[in-house]
């Protein structure tokens, strides 16, 4: 048990050392654009285009790369695997499961997960003050509670409400950092649990400080296994054109389009 | 004479001005992608499009309605970034001819999704010749937020890009464009494009026999 302490004491020391260090180094990997080019001649419509570059260019300052990747080997090797226990593994694994249990349990072991996460979206609700979604939180958690049997039954759902929290609710500690002027670092993939950052791995780390399921007497197996079975029923809902088909689907670079998609996606769950 | 200067420039502003509100007037930014999403998704609702017989044709009927509100070759050039001035007029025409097949067979299929009952149009921003349309999608108790992006082109409002809880369509192939662009030719960049819509019709095939 001590031990096991230890570990958590050292794994999180490391990481903090990693932040700094990010921090540091952060701004010189910041990416380098290639000033504007100048051509020699226009005809009508490329002076015109060349205009709307000058615009655009504002619009998509930031596109071509948005986040340092020097590990961008070692991430690809996860990526593709991932991609692979994706199509291979999981896909079949939910189908199947989708197949065998109706929708209604499903679900309901879906807002069992999304229930007992409860604490976490609380916290970081709390530290980012947004606290009439906290409060909102608070409410939803006691009622499905209770008269939602532990979470298995979303009793809230499209109830009328008194208001609407102004904001949407925190999602983890990676955002409260993030808005707390952090940077991403840089960008991680790890194997399993996929895209990442130096701060969102952090976030995760503290996150899970707060995840009732740590502090279950469980094996690290056991804790693997519910995390496959939580994800695998995730899954299992959404079967049919999920987000993550649809960008790989159209991408002619898997990696680069899932690499933008998750940096921008973070970005806009900060600034909300 | 100074003043007179000034009286003219102005004049010549409301002028300018005048001609792009008449433009405006005709239809709203919004009353676009209200348009375009309520089309596309009559298109696709129509029974004889979920025949794979019918793929091909379905496809194209799709397409012919896309193209009346979002301009391909604007969203291929604003994809390939600066690249696009030092590219041939051919080339620019065969790159926005793939990227459009591209495009049916992932994204445009989509969009019903994104069309249906509860949407709320929340905003409209125009800035001169460009405006941003905004729109919340209630998916039970989730929210999702997307954001049409729109230009005037040939005196009409064109959708150029779809930016989906923050995730711009054409900043997201910016970024893979790029690296390809870096490395290779815009050749290699067309065939990668090519060769993706292929392994896409080899896919739909596989998945409608396995539906069958």
């Amino acid at each position: 048990m001590i031990n096991i302490k230890k570990m958590d004491r050292i794994i999180l020391a490391g990481l903090l050392v990693a932040v700094l260090l990010a921090s540091v180094t952060g701004t010189s990997f910041a990416a380098k654009g290639d000033g504007p080019t100048q051509l020699a001649q226009f005809s009508g419509r490329a002076a015109q285009d060349s205009a709307d570059f000058d615009d655009f260019d504002d619009e998509y300052a930031d596109s071509e790369q948005l986040v340092a990747d020097p590990l961008k080997y070692w991430n690809m090797t996860w990526f593709y695997l991932n991609d692979g226990l994706y199509h291979g593994v999981f896909k079949p694994l939910a189908t199947g499961y989708a197949w065998v249990v109706p929708p209604k349990p499903r679900q309901w072991v879906n807002n069992f997960f999304t229930n007992l996460l409860f604490p976490v979206r609380f916290v970081n609700n709390m530290l980012t003050g947004k606290f009439d979604a906290a409060y909102m939180e608070t409410s939803k958690f006691v009622m499905n509670t209770t008269f939602g049997v532990l979470g298995l039954g979303d009793v809230t759902a499209g109830r009328k409400r008194n208001w609407e929290p102004a904001r949407p609710t925190a999602d983890g500690f990676g955002q409260t950092l993030g808005k707390a002027g952090m940077g991403h670092g840089i960008y991680l993939v790890w194997p399993f649990i996929g895209p990442s950052s130096i701060r969102e791995s952090v976030g995760w780390v503290a996150d899970a400080y707060m995840d009732p399921l740590s502090y279950g007497d469980l094996t690290f197996l056991e804790f693997g296994a519910i995390r496959v079975y939580k994800n695998v029923n995730t899954l299992s809902l959404q079967l049919k054109g999920n987000e993550y088909e649809v960008l790989t689907g159209g991408a002619i670079d898997k990696y680069a389009a899932v690499r933008d998609a998750y940096i921008r996606f973070r970005a806009k769950k900060v600034e909300e | 004479m100074f003043a007179k200067k000034i009286i003219l420039a102005l004049f010549f502003l409301c002028i300018f001005a005048g001609s792009a509100s008449a433009v405006l007037a005709d239809q709203s930014p919004t009353d676009r992608v209200k348009a375009a999403t309520d089309e596309l998704i009559e298109v696709l609702s129509d029974q004889t499009m979920q025949d794979p017989a019918e793929h091909d044709e379905a496809i194209s009927r799709l397409l012919k309605a896309a193209e009346k509100y979002i301009d391909f070759r604007e969203v291929t050039k604003m994809s390939v970034g600066r690249p696009w001035l030092k590219m041939s007029p051919q080339m620019q025409i065969d790159l926005t001819d793939a990227f459009i097949q591209l495009l049916e067979r992932s994204y445009l299929k989509r969009i019903p999704a994104y069309g249906g009952q509860n949407v709320t149009y929340k905003n409209e921003l125009i800035s001169g010749r460009k405006a941003k349309v905004l729109t919340e999608i209630i998916d039970k108790d989730k929210k999702i937020i997307v954001e049409f992006r729109l230009k005037i082109i040939k005196e009409q409002w064109m959708i150029y890009d779809i930016v989906a809880e923050g995730v711009s369509l054409v900043g997201n192939y910016r970024s893979q464009f790029a690296q390809v662009l870096h490395n290779g030719t815009p050749e290699d960049l067309l065939n990668l494009i090519l060769k993706r819509v292929q392994q896409l019709d080899n896919f739909e095939i596989v998945e409608d026999q396995a539906d069958s």
